[in-house]
């Protein structure tokens, strides 16, 4: 489709108006007018979600004055991505609304929400590399705030861990961008079409948008920010955000017209680790978020999987795209539904009715890929990507998927029955949640049925043998959770998220080894920290000599001999 | 006197004559002496403006001074100093407003405002300079003008960064004078040009112009605080902020990489360079400059002291701009960063003053909560660091991608390995003291609350922050626009054949 470039202002406002809006509330917040205007929260999702629903296909703006040149529009991939990610804002601003009457922070907690709004809207919209890179990185670091918003130990140290990883990916994306740059001679994305990459580039790309998505080995900022920020914003983060990286992978490696097949194996393989790995990482925990957190890193994992196999070839990645499109929407949906639902039951004080835990447990095992959910449409979706790969990724997948969706049951069970033990006080106003749960559960056991897009899937899904091959998991996963409910799960994970000492806290340890002057008593926590500990009050010393005028002179004297003896 | 000469005369005049008159102005006459220094400051803008459109459109301003045969005194306007002439003039409006704000009540103003009036003129005139002898007057000058405004406190403390700060200067400035006398013997008298002296002088003369260059540089260095000639920078922060921001953002470390440029660009010239093959020591040096200030940033508790050293890690981005000398992508790079570091810089020092003059914050681990008791300032300089880490759309970023896409283009993958663990170091130091400001609770009391009114802090203090913040974020914003210093750097490298 060759896009029709029609830089009419009219189109620009419109488009603008996307990232526009909630930066102009947020700019509002700074002002006396800001208890109107955080009463007014989800009317910032609006233009977004109307955008996405009435702007053609094709429609593209171009700025070359703004930032190093911007160019914005709405194709179709970006289209399906900004209605999801305004009706997943949406939601979340609304059951925002009856929270925090008694935070101090409240306006604080308000403008960074509204920020990364603005990165995550813009970024959909964008298509030229630096307006992605430039709303990425706003959306990214502006999500510190919401990570650290409560203040307390834990949530500082989540917010520690997010934000060196945020800078560690920006590195990545910022060299990938220079390399991109410079190897296809243009910012446009549409360009990148037909190029070669070198491996660097897919590399620091898996990186940089991997941090976002909980790739493994960086996955580690995503439990503790999941556990740690307020429901509202892990919603936004766990159901959007984490897109951002899926959609940044697709426009930088589009699927389709570029291949990679030594890259894709690190994609698979990255993403069948995380596959494995989130479901043990997420039955660690008995804190909700943390459990979603292990599901996400858990499905994100085989969405870089799917991912991975469209790099394999061109004809592999036009097959792959609607595969990923659908497992994203899918994932997105039924995960802030599942978010909600927490929010929904900390509020409540208990689940309070039947209907109430048979749509958690319904989201819960459609993650799973019970029949007749949106997650069996995504299985055979999945399925069949892998029978048009062929051998040796058919017979892998028909072993792998049934291995995970009998972990995610597990653990999916898990958290449904962490929230039915739920017993606390119960808040007042809760009507805005309990609609905007129901909302979000009609969206994910409606969506996928009744969207032309994946009418395919959803037929085939409905065979017999599929529904067999999708029951069975389901139900061993739900077996074996009831065995290791009785013996393992209540005594060895007893007590919560233990600390995990990871990379992160070792690099912390070295730098504020550093940074502090008085640390004699303290035993440096391996070699390299030790030598470098060592090194500092060298450093230190001679910082002290050189300030000195003594030094000075006499190495100007020195100098002056060494003209001397020259000349002579 | 033709009125172009007549154009630059009047720059250098409109600032060193109200700093004569403020000389012998009594010390009440306050009122005085800011409409003098306000007029002066306008009108000099508005003549830069005048002649950076003059320069645009190709006229030439030039004004030759015979001193003695063969040395010649020589002031004219180029792309290049229409570039650190308007940094120079905006900015120093901008410490004007703030210097008066936060020198309110304080001894000995006249002389400060005479001395900071002469510090700019000199200024000027480096950024005018047309040749090598010109530029080593007016940098002599310079220290003359700042040693009065690093001791105004008259502390002990300040003594001795004085003493310490003239020793570097002037041991720096002889070692200059050397290589300056040595090179015209070699090259004869020489104007600034865009290719450099003839190449024919490398075949016979080639060890001994190496030799010149390395003193050249160390020369400029001391100012531009390129290690191990830094050891001056770090202790003059005991000096009030206006100064410390004129210091580091506009004056001295401005004219010390300045020099490096003309030095890079006019004197020698790139293929000169390229064939003596001394480039790779420069971007050594610069490479190491830059890890070595933030890795010493982390270490400080004091505010000033750790934006000192990251002034010295950032400076060294022009210079290491400048080693790539062979990429005009990187000099562009180079040349644009002396703007936007001057931008960031002086922001963040202004917010650093703001900090010290309202509630007496000098240690970041005061800081704890400060952004609920200012949250403009801290806004101001949250913007600033941001730019400073090199997050988009500041400007910050916009030097860092176009030096990153320079080193790329040259095959320097090195240095684009300095320059992301410089970002990863920057974002070390920052990042913790924008946390700490915003996220964290206010421990006790503030060290001495001196200000309670209306507004966080005296309008004088809150206005200048706020402006240079602003253009750090349009500036950026509008980058690719044809009013921004990218496109003014732009211009100036086309006459140059890189």
């Amino acid at each position: 489709m060759t896009p029709l470039i029609s830089e009419t202002i009219f189109y620009a406002l419109i488009l603008s108006s996307a990232a526009g809006t909630p930066l102009l509330m947020l700019f509002l917040c700074c002002t006396p007018l800001r208890m109107k205007v955080m009463q007014l929260l989800p009317l910032a999702t609006v233009p977004a979600l109307l955008i996405a629903l009435t702007v053609p296909d094709d429609v593209s703006v171009g700025a070359g004055w703004f930032f190093m040149s911007g160019r914005m529009g709405l194709d179709g991939t970006g289209r399906i991505f900004l209605i999801l990610a305004g009706f997943v804002w949406l939601l979340a601003s609304l059951s925002i609304l009856s929270l925090f009457k008694s935070d101090h922070n409240r306006t604080r907690f308000h403008i960074f929400f509204l920020t990364a709004m603005a990165g995550n809207f813009g970024l959909i919209l964008a298509q030229g590399m630096f307006g992605y890179y430039l709303f990425f990185a706003m959306m990214s670091f502006a999500s510190y705030g919401l990570v650290a918003h409560e203040g307390h130990k834990d949530a500082r140290r989540a917010g520690r861990i997010y934000l060196f990883l945020v800078m560690i990916g920006e590195m990545a994306l910022f060299t990938a961008l220079l390399c991109l740059v410079q190897t296809c001679n243009s910012m446009a994305l549409s360009d990148l079409a037909g190029a070669s990459y070198h491996p660097v580039i897919f590399i620091l790309l898996f990186i940089g948008f991997g941090i976002k998505i909980g790739a493994l080995p960086f996955h580690g900022w995503l439990i503790p920010a999941y556990q740690n920020a307020p429901a509202p914003a892990a919603t936004a983060l766990a159901g959007s955000m984490v897109n951002a990286g899926i959609l940044g992978w697709l426009r930088f490696m589009p699927l389709g017209q570029i291949s990679y097949p030594d890259g894709a194996m690190l994609f698979i393989i990255a993403g069948a680790l995380a596959a494995i790995y989130g479901v043990i990482a997420g039955l660690n925990s008995k804190q909700p978020g943390a459990v979603l957190g292990g599901s996400s890193i858990s499905q994100m994992g085989l969405i870089t999987v799917v991912f991975g196999m469209g790099l394999l070839d061109q004809d592999a990645g036009i097959y792959a795209i609607p595969v990923l499109i659908l497992y994203v929407v899918h994932h997105s949906l039924a995960k802030s539904s599942l978010f909600f639902a927490y929010d929904l039951t900390t509020r409540e004080g208990k689940i309070v009715s039947h209907f109430q835990l048979a749509a958690i447990l319904f989201t819960a095992l459609a993650l799973a890929g019970m029949p007749f959910t949106s997650g069996a449409i995504v299985k055979t979706a999945f399925k069949e990507l892998a029978i048009h790969l062929g051998e040796p990724w058919y017979g892998i997948s028909t072993f792998f998927l049934p291995l995970t969706a009998t972990g995610t049951t597990i653990l999916m069970l898990h958290f449904a029955r962490i929230l039915k033990n739920m017993n606390t006080i119960p808040k007042s106003g809760n009507i805005l949640i309990q609609l905007v749960f129901v909302a979000s559960f009609t969206a994910v056991a409606a969506t996928l049925w009744i969207w032309p897009f994946a009418d395919d899937f959803s037929s085939h899904s409905l065979e017999r043998e599929q529904i067999f091959q999708g029951s069975l998991p389901v139900a061993a996963g739900c077996f074996l959770f009831f065995l290791l409910q009785r013996s393992v799960l209540t005594t060895k994970f007893q007590t919560g998220t233990p600390k995990r000492k990871n990379l992160f806290d070792t690099i912390k340890c070295l730098a504020t080894d550093l940074v502090q002057k008085k640390r004699k008593e303290r035993q440096p926590q391996n070699m390299l920290a030790g030598s470098i500990y060592r090194l500092v009050p060298y450093l230190r010393k001679i910082e002290k000599i050189m300030g000195r005028w003594q030094v000075v002179g006499l190495s100007y004297l020195a100098l002056c001999f060494c003209l001397l003896f020259l000349l002579l | 006197m033709n009125s172009g000469q007549l154009l630059l005369v009047s720059i250098l005049l409109s600032s060193f004559i109200p700093g004569i008159i403020i000389f012998c102005l009594p010390e009440e006459k306050h009122r005085l002496r800011t409409l003098l220094n306000f007029c002066g400051s306008i009108v000099k803008i508005s003549l830069v403006l005048v002649m950076n459109a003059g320069i645009y459109y190709g006229h030439v301003f030039e004004i030759r001074l015979p001193l003695i045969p063969g040395v010649e005194l020589l002031l004219s306007g180029d792309p290049l100093s229409a570039l650190f002439t308007t940094l120079s003039s905006v900015l120093w409006l901008l410490t004007t407003v703030y210097a008066v704000g936060y020198l309110e009540d304080s001894p000995n103003r006249s002389h400060f405002f005479g001395y900071f009036s002469l510090c700019v003129t000199v200024t000027i005139g480096i950024a005018l300079a047309g040749n090598l002898v010109t530029f080593l007057l007016f940098y002599e000058m310079l220290t003359l003008a700042t040693y009065p405004l690093v001791i105004h406190r008259g502390t002990e403390k300040s003594l001795r960064a004085g003493r310490n700060y003239l020793m570097y200067a002037f041991s720096g400035g002889a070692v200059f004078l050397v290589a300056v006398v040595w090179l015209q013997a070699i090259v004869g008298p020489m104007d600034f040009s865009a290719s450099g002296f003839s190449p024919m002088y490398l075949t016979s003369h080639g060890s001994v112009l190496t030799f010149i260059f390395i003193l050249l540089i160390i020369g400029v260095g001391v100012k531009a605080a390129l290690v191990p000639l830094h050891g001056w920078l770090p202790q003059a922060m005991v000096a009030p902020a206006p100064v410390s921001a004129l210091l580091h953002a506009v004056a001295v470390v401005k004219a010390g990489a300045f020099g490096i440029v003309r030095i890079v660009l006019d004197v020698y010239g790139a293929h000169n360079l390229l064939l003596m093959g001394v480039l790779p020591l420069l971007s050594a040096v610069a490479a190491f400059t830059i890890i070595y200030g933030s890795v010493l940033a982390l270490q400080q508790d004091d505010l000033k002291r750790r934006l000192a050293y990251s002034t010295i890690s950032q400076v060294s981005y022009i210079a290491l701009g400048m080693s790539m000398v062979d990429q005009q992508l990187a000099v562009i790079g180079g040349l644009v960063h002396l703007v936007h570091q001057g931008l960031m810089k002086i922001t963040l020092f202004f917010c650093a003053g703001n900090l010290a003059e309202t509630l007496g914050i000098h240690r970041i681990s005061e800081m704890r909560g400060v952004a609920r008791r200012m949250p403009l300032t801290m806004a101001a300089f949250s913007i600033a660091a941001l730019g400073m880490i090199g997050i988009p759309p500041t400007v910050g970023f916009v030097s860092k991608w176009y030096l990153g896409l320079g080193s790329l283009a040259g095959g320097n993958w090195w240095l684009l390995v300095v320059l992301v663990v410089s970002s990863l170091l920057n974002a070390w130091y920052f990042l913790p003291i924008l946390i700490y400001a915003w996220f964290d609770k206010q421990q006790g009391p503030w060290p001495e609350e001196l200000y309670v009114g209306r507004f966080e802090t005296r309008l004088m203090l809150l206005v200048p922050p706020l402006v240079t913040a602003f253009i750090v974020m349009a500036a950026g914003l509008v980058a690719n626009a044809q009013i921004s210093p990218l496109a003014w750097v732009r211009f100036i490298v086309r006459g140059y054949t890189l």
